[in-house]
């Protein structure tokens, strides 16, 4: 099975899982993640694949946290490249596992060419240039596979997800629980940041 | 920096960098899969604890006279793991630090040399009820996520409720690292106020 996976993706007849699976509805949740950026199908479709890619990625890799690395890896780009998946082409699972298989050799070939090498500067930088790698370690947060895709959303959407999953309120949140319009909200955000900016040029001038 | 006393016991701590704003008696939860931060977590966990060292780009962008770097020193309370099977903990945090000093550990992690400051936001203040701890807790009650965080919640306490407010709010990080390196607790609140308030 882990094998067959790997190195026959496309051949979806030999999942011995696949008469359980509801393809369609599968389907479904790809679509309205690639369509509306849908977590509710998001979440869904992690609850689906992450057990499964975690067991396959499992026996490819002898460390835990690396086989875990698969299944972030594999769930973000997901997330990020659903809008590539095309029905006539295949199932939603072939096309999954295909995003998986490329994350796969893509670790596979790193480890190989970092064997002695695990420790240098390059993966691990060092303070001076701490603050320049930011990007690097925003996956700690809650719900890594989403977080590294926020970029790139509109700012509404922006707004949502990092309320959710940031542990802060978005201005949307905000503006709800006040009960007044977002823009009462955002202009009293402008205007009490711009008093703190006049406190602190009084502070130091 | 003119708002903080420094203590002199100086002491050494693994440090993770994340855009992660957190004062004194704060709570997140964090999910940890790489090998090098696992092994961060175990030695942590039977250690002191470790950094979080507020990290962004809109920081980076903002660091034009030598700022401090501070971070938040954080205890484990709680372990667990998501659906996902990767490790998830919770970290309070039990006082602010100065970073004196980053190294490398033989972990691949970084150690750095840290100092604890006093902050307004670990004082507790005297039982005061008002209308930011009301509105706070009308917060809690809506939002499930931060509301497990919190078992404990010190409503009464107006010190408490005013950092829990700026964690919250949605605000820039280069901001919110203001309150812990410019702005004094007299400060901070009508900040606070004058955005729930008006």
């Amino acid at each position: 099975m882990q094998t067959n996976l790997l190195s026959k993706p496309t051949n979806d007849k030999s999942s011995h899982m696949s008469d359980k699976i509801n393809h369609p509805q599968l389907c479904q949740w790809l679509q309205s993640v690639a369509q509306n950026r849908d977590q509710q199908a998001f979440t869904h479709l992690f609850k689906f694949f992450a057990p499964k890619i975690l067991r396959i990625a499992r026996g490819k890799f002898p460390n835990e946290a690396q086989a875990n690395e698969v299944v972030q890896d594999t769930m973000s780009n997901v997330w990020r490249k659903a809008h590539l998946f095309n029905q006539d082409k295949g199932a939603v699972t072939t096309w999954v596992y295909t995003v998986m298989r490329n994350i796969t050799f893509d670790m596979l070939r790193k480890i190989q060419g970092n064997k002695e090498d695990n420790l240098s500067d390059d993966i691990w930088p060092i303070a001076e240039s701490m603050s320049t790698e930011s990007d690097a370690f925003d996956d700690h947060l809650e719900n890594k596979a989403l977080l590294s895709v926020i970029d790139k959303l509109p700012q509404s959407q922006q707004d949502v997800v990092k309320g959710f999953y940031l542990r802060e309120m978005s201005q949307e949140q905000l503006a709800k629980h006040l009960n007044l319009p977002l823009g009462t909200v955002k202009s009293r955000l402008r205007l009490a940041l711009g008093k703190l900016k006049v406190q602190l040029g009084e502070k130091y001038d | 920096m003119k708002q903080l006393t420094t203590k002199q016991t100086s002491i050494e701590l693994p440090i993770f960098p994340l855009p992660v704003f957190l004062l004194p008696e704060g709570v997140t939860k964090l999910r940890i899969f790489e090998p090098r931060y696992l092994k961060m977590v175990s030695v942590a966990s039977s250690g002191q604890g470790f950094v979080i060292w507020l990290n962004d780009n809109s920081i980076k962008a903002d660091v034009n006279d030598g700022t401090m770097l501070w971070g938040s020193w954080v205890e484990i309370i709680n372990f667990d793991q998501g659906d996902d099977g990767v490790l998830e903990i919770d970290v309070k945090c039990k006082s602010l630090v100065v970073i004196n000093s980053v190294m490398k550990s033989r972990d691949s992690f970084n150690v750095a040399k840290v100092s604890d400051i006093t902050h307004w936001s670990q004082k507790h203040a005297d039982n005061v009820s008002s209308e930011l701890a009301t509105s706070l807790e009308h917060v809690f009650a809506e939002n499930d996520n931060l509301n497990e965080l919190y078992p404990k919640k010190s409503l009464g306490d107006s010190h408490w409720v005013l950092a829990r407010w700026l964690e919250i709010l949605p605000i820039e990080l280069n901001v919110k690292s203001g309150f812990v390196v410019n702005y004094n607790f007299q400060e901070a609140k009508r900040f606070v106020e004058s955005v729930i308030f008006d």
